[in-house]
């Protein structure tokens, strides 16, 4: 019976509703890589709500992940209103029905917003007429170098790709080398080599099918170009940080970079970070190709808003307030007041970079900037992007592996070439800077060519297949789809009728246990048990059986779960049959035969040191077994700093001091190296808890073993190998099986040494050479979204373990017997 | 170790010199273990002038805590201390209750379907979590429980394993002391609160320090879960220190120390027992 205090609040609660509905607030989400970004659009929304009523409230997204945060976003059904996200959000979140097509939903008020832009800029937002997004904030290449440097060489700016490539030869040849940061090595960046050829990767014909681009020899020439930039000259990369400013501001050859070519927000700090050179450089914009037209964009964010808001016009305000000349004046101001972290930005809006806004560039606060604003000013006009296309995702990554094997390649080819003269890296990219060893280089260039077609060719037809497909299934099965979204959203799924049975079970055993005599007086043992029971139930059993449910269908998460469609046997043949499974699982196998027996090896010597009555036993403890306790992650990002492919890093450092090498080891950047830091991580990391194991082992051993062997004059060798490893088999035995297992599911340590949480292009290590078992489960499930496929791979792995279980249970009666 | 007094000097000496081995061998071992640790410890209270400069150094010549306020400051790592310590402290307080709670009763209580449950829940040991990713990415959906801490504190509250090491310890405590309690009248709770926790202590402290170093340390969970940075966990954090401050070295490995060195100080100081604990996840003796 409801009380009358109740009945009131619900009175008062039913008088207040409108006004707290009133007094909603937007949520708009920014991907930033700097608090500094998020402090800018608190103010900006705190104008906007003087202006409007309305409340925004700004929470910040890290580059890296968030496109998968904004996925699982969607899933949830918790996503903003309104998000910032890269230049590719809008079409792959669109083609789900996440955000909603700004012209349907904003008839009356789009055309005004559109005008704003360049259409050349919108292409990659539309899809088959349907607009998904619009431009936040633009980036691109630009070039910094020393005035006074060139000047001493007699250099001058290059303009074209083949004066650049002189200049840079001219520069090695003195010792100096150039620095490439952003886009070095990335795929996505390849437009800029191929763009200017009008040639992006993917394209649809004048029939409107897609194709793919590769094999033109033209679109080939541009990626060779990039190839030649990124790999052929030993030029430090990005993972060199801020260091790179001390290498700009240096003289020393060997360790300058008078040639920086990164992306343009990153040094407008350098006037404040390194004043003494300033009036010694200058900045220039991105060279264009010889033969080609200008071409420029490559990177930036975008606006959407989404389906689910249920404040979609108070978002279309609040886009169209950021995107006043006002806001975006103030937006420039910003990022140019933030001390060493300040930064020029490049507005889309047109009207920014229209004569009747010259007034606003003349502003004294912008003086140090204005070289910068004269430069990109000729630039922006040339801005454009390229199609987006069903499959292009997948299809990329494609091309991405056989970027890092080309890579590879073109490093072992000029090592090699080194090492058979006896000389450095670093010397024989100098002289041929010099045009020394002509015939060889061109020899090597040639077989780069070859090597590149070939891997085109082998990789077209398969991508061309994606685009194919995945543009079919768009047209026939979610283009059918996301038009009656709301009236899937209200039918029931499988997850439901999961859910119901689990309920109907735990209303049986309920039943069972009270209305039996037997079991009723045992009611309160019940009682005991119930909560693991219960959460087993809801939480291991449910989640077990939807899964693999869920492998034999196809499901996107943003979707409803009752349009998972019945796929039969095809999610388990298509990952056998792709060679995903089978390149994963080799790469598991490897990383876990290297690194389990290296490990027990290593510490059944340790250990056995360790058990010889040391004096400060704790402090020897302490130090071996610390690395057991502390974050895997935290680990790893230490590690990350050991292994920075530069002489500035510690490992590649004590490697050249030892003269074990010759010239830094990339050793994160190469498909060679990448697993290997892995395992060797893993090793480290796994000693403790193995010498933790091993020293309970050997202290079960009688002492009277060892007192007796060194009695007959058996030495330490043979104490070890007689005694303690014999008597150890149980703990050995029982490491392996656990290493094994532990092996089979590694995920974080490459998480964060691919540095996928900071990298928006980041995969699981170059070429993807350590996408394993575990790291290919979370790809297809919350990367690609594919949980259908995800949960197969899951069972696969699921099956592996539980025959590795079996295993360990067998031994283990067998021993006991 | 006995020696005979027939031993001669050279055998004296073999053994000194295999003692120097020793300490040579496991110093050498011990610095490459220690190396990472000493690295992040350096990088974090360097400077930025030293950060940038091209030369590597193996010592800070001007050390700052500038690191380390400028986190702060830029919030999130206290934030993330304090949700990994809430999420920790929950989970760790509800598995320190339910599962002696439930290894008690399988261990010293008959009722049908004991043995057969007991098989079930242990059953579940042998599916990997990663097998429930996805499924558990849509049931939590379905709870309504993403970016919320639920779906890392509530699945783990009893587990499967808990639950074995509380029944494999509480069999070994003698029936008779269960037995005097029912003598003397004791109701069920009041025997496992006032016998069998008592004498559980070992067994809580390994299933404490167990439980709170897997959540403290846990990421894949969280990363899948978590939206809201504000509700992050630590190594959440700490795994997107590269990309929210690229460059910023001495601010990465601040992040580092402050996620290990709470953990570090309280394994130097309750190292018996957590070794100790940890041994027992790996042995049945």
């Amino acid at each position: 019976m409801p009380s009358t205090r109740f009945r009131i609040w619900v009175l008062l609660l039913l008088a207040l509703s409108p006004v707290l509905a009133l007094g909603r607030t937007l949520h708009f989400w920014a991907v930033t890589g700097s608090v500094l970004d998020v402090k800018m659009y608190r103010q900006i929304a705190r104008d906007f709500t003087k202006q409007t009523g309305i409340d925004v409230e700004v929470t910040p997204l890290a580059w890296g992940n968030f496109a998968t945060k904004y996925f699982a976003a969607m899933a949830a059904g918790l996503p903003p209103d309104i998000g910032v996200t890269n230049l590719g959000g809008p079409f792959d979140y669109g083609s789900v029905g996440g955000i909603v097509d700004l012209r349907s939903e904003f008839p009356n008020e789009i055309g005004r917003l559109e005008s704003q832009f360049d259409p050349a800029v919108l292409k990659m937002f539309t899809i088959k007429n349907k607009l998904f997004g619009i431009p936040s904030d633009l980036s691109t290449l630009v070039m910094y170098y020393r005035t006074d440097t060139f000047q001493k060489l007699g250099l001058k700016p290059p303009q074209t790709w083949s004066e650049l490539n002189a200049v840079i030869g001219a520069l090695e040849a003195h010792g100096y080398r150039y620095y490439f940061g952003f886009t070095s090595g990335a795929q996505w960046a390849l437009g800029i080599y191929t763009m200017p050829f009008g040639l992006p990767g993917f394209a649809f014909d004048t029939g409107g099918a897609p194709v793919v681009n590769w094999v033109n020899p033209k679109y080939q020439a541009g990626v060779l170009e990039a190839l030649n930039l990124w790999h052929m000259h030993d030029s430090p990369g990005q993972d060199l940080g801020s260091r790179v400013q001390g290498m700009f501001r240096s003289d020393d050859p060997g360790t300058a970079v008078p040639l920086m070519l990164d992306i343009h927000t990153d040094y407008s700090q350098l006037p404040i970070s390194v004043p003494e050179i300033n009036g010694k450089w200058d900045v220039a914009p991105w060279p264009k190709a010889d033969d080609g037209r200008p071409y420029n964009v490559m990177g930036g964010t975008s606006y959407v808003i989404f389906r689910q808001s249920t404040m979609k016009r108070e978002a279309f305000r609040w886009l169209e307030y950021l995107n006043s000349l006002e806001v975006q004046r103030y937006i420039v101001l910003d990022h140019l007041n933030r001390a060493d972290e300040s930064s020029f930005t490049i507005s889309p809006v047109k009207a920014m970079w229209a004569p009747s806004n010259d007034s606003f560039w003349a502003r004294p606060e912008l003086k140090s900037v204005r070289r910068l604003h004269d430069v990109l000013a000729k630039v922006v006009p040339t801005f454009s992007s390229v199609p987006s296309i069903h499959g292009s995702t997948e299809a990329a990554r494609l091309e991405s592996d056989l970027l890092d094997q080309m890579g590879s390649f073109i490093r072992d080819g000029i090592d090699e070439m080194a090492h058979k003269r006896g000389i450095s890296r670093w010397q024989l990219v100098q002289d041929f800077g010099a045009g020394k060893f002509a015939s060889e280089r061109e020899a090597f260039e040639q077989s780069i060519r070859e090597r590149l077609r070939a891997g085109y060719a082998a990789i077209t037809p398969q991508a061309q297949d994606l685009l194919t497909t995945e543009t079919a299934r768009y047209d026939s099965h979610y283009g059918r789809i996301i038009g009656r979204l709301p009236e899937l959203e209200r039918q029931r799924n499988v997850l439901n009728v999961v859910e119901l049975i689990a309920a109907a079970i735990l209303l049986a055993a309920l039943a069972t246990v009270c209305s039996f005599r037997r079991t009723r007086k045992h009611l309160i043992s019940y009682g005991f048990v119930a909560a693991p029971l219960i959460l087993a139930l809801t939480f291991v059993f449910v989640p077990a059986v939807v899964a693999l449910y869920l492998s034999f269908t196809e499901y996107h998460p943003v979707l409803p779960l009752s349009t998972a469609s019945w796929v039969g046997l095809k999610n388990y043949s298509d990952v056998i049959h792709s060679g995903d499974l089978a390149q994963a699982l080799y790469k598991t196998t490897k990383y876990a035969v290297i690194t389990v027996p290296i490990g027990i090896f290593l510490s059944l010597i340790l250990a056995f040191l360790l058990n010889s009555n040391l004096r400060g036993e704790r402090f020897w403890r302490f130090v071996y077994f610390s690395p057991m306790v502390t974050s895997v992650v935290s680990i790893a990002l230490i590690f990350s700093q050991l292994f920075l492919d530069a002489k500035q890093g510690w490992l590649n450092a004590l490697l050249l001091k030892l003269g074990l090498i010759t010239d830094p080891v990339p050793f994160l950047k190469s498909d060679r190296t990448f697993l290997e830091c892995v395992m060797v991580l893993a090793i480290w990391q796994g000693l403790a808890f193995t010498i933790l194991v091993f020293l309970a082992g050997l202290q079960q051993i009688p002492a009277a073993l060892f007192e007796a062997a060194a009695v007959d004059g058996a030495g330490p060798v043979k104490r070890f190998w007689n005694v303690a490893v014999p008597g150890l088999r149980p703990q050995v035995l029982f490491i392996s099986v656990l290493g094994i297992i532990g092996a089979y599911q590694v995920f974080e340590t490459i998480y964060t040494l691919a540095n996928k949480s900071g990298d928006a292009g980041a995969r699981f290590g170059p070429n993807d050479s350590a996408l394993t078992m575990v790291p290919l489960i979370y790809h297809t499930g919350f990367e690609t979204f594919e949980m259908g496929k995800s949960s197969a791979i899951a069972y696969i792995l699921f099956i592996l373990i539980l025959g590795l279980t079996v295993v360990q249970f067998f031994f283990y009666r067998r021993k006991e017997a | 170790m006995s020696r005979r007094a027939s031993s001669a000097n050279a055998a004296m000496r073999s053994h000194l010199l295999e003692r120097v081995a020793i300490y040579v061998v496991l110093t050498l071992v011990g610095l490459v273990i220690a190396l990472p640790f000493y690295y992040m410890a350096v990088t974090s209270v360097k400077p930025p002038q030293e950060i940038t400069d091209p030369n590597i150094s193996l010592i800070v010549h001007h050390p700052t805590l500038e690191p380390y306020t400028g986190l702060f400051d830029a919030g999130l790592v206290l934030q993330a201390c304090w949700n990994s310590l809430f999420v920790a402290v929950c989970l760790t307080a509800g598995t320190l209750l339910l599962c002696p709670l439930a290894g008690y009763a399988f261990a010293k209580h008959r009722f049908p379907g004991k043995d057969a449950l007991f098989l079930g829940l242990m059953a579940t040991m042998m599916i990997p979590g990663t097998v429930l990713l996805v499924p558990g990415f849509l049931l939590f959906r379905d709870f309504g429980w993403l970016d919320t801490w639920l779906p890392l504190i509530v699945p783990g509250l009893a587990g499967a394993f808990g639950v074995f090491l509380a029944r494999q310890f509480i069999e070994r405590i003698p029936d008779s002391l269960v037995d005097s309690g029912k003598v003397d009248g004791f109701s069920e709770l009041r025997i496992f609160f006032s016998i069998i926790m008592p004498l559980s202590k070992p067994l809580l402290a390994t299933l404490g320090i167990l439980t709170f170093l897997g959540s403290w340390n846990s990421f894949l969970g969280p990363l899948i879960i978590l939206l809201d940075e504000k509700k992050f966990t630590l190594p959440l954090v700490v795994a997107m220190l590269q990309g929210r401050f690229p460059g910023k070295e001495n601010w990465q490995m601040a992040g580092a120390m402050i996620s290990i060195l709470p953990v570090l100080i309280l394994f130097f100081i309750f190292q018996r027992q957590l070794v100790q604990s940890l041994a027992a996840t790996g042995l049945k003796e």
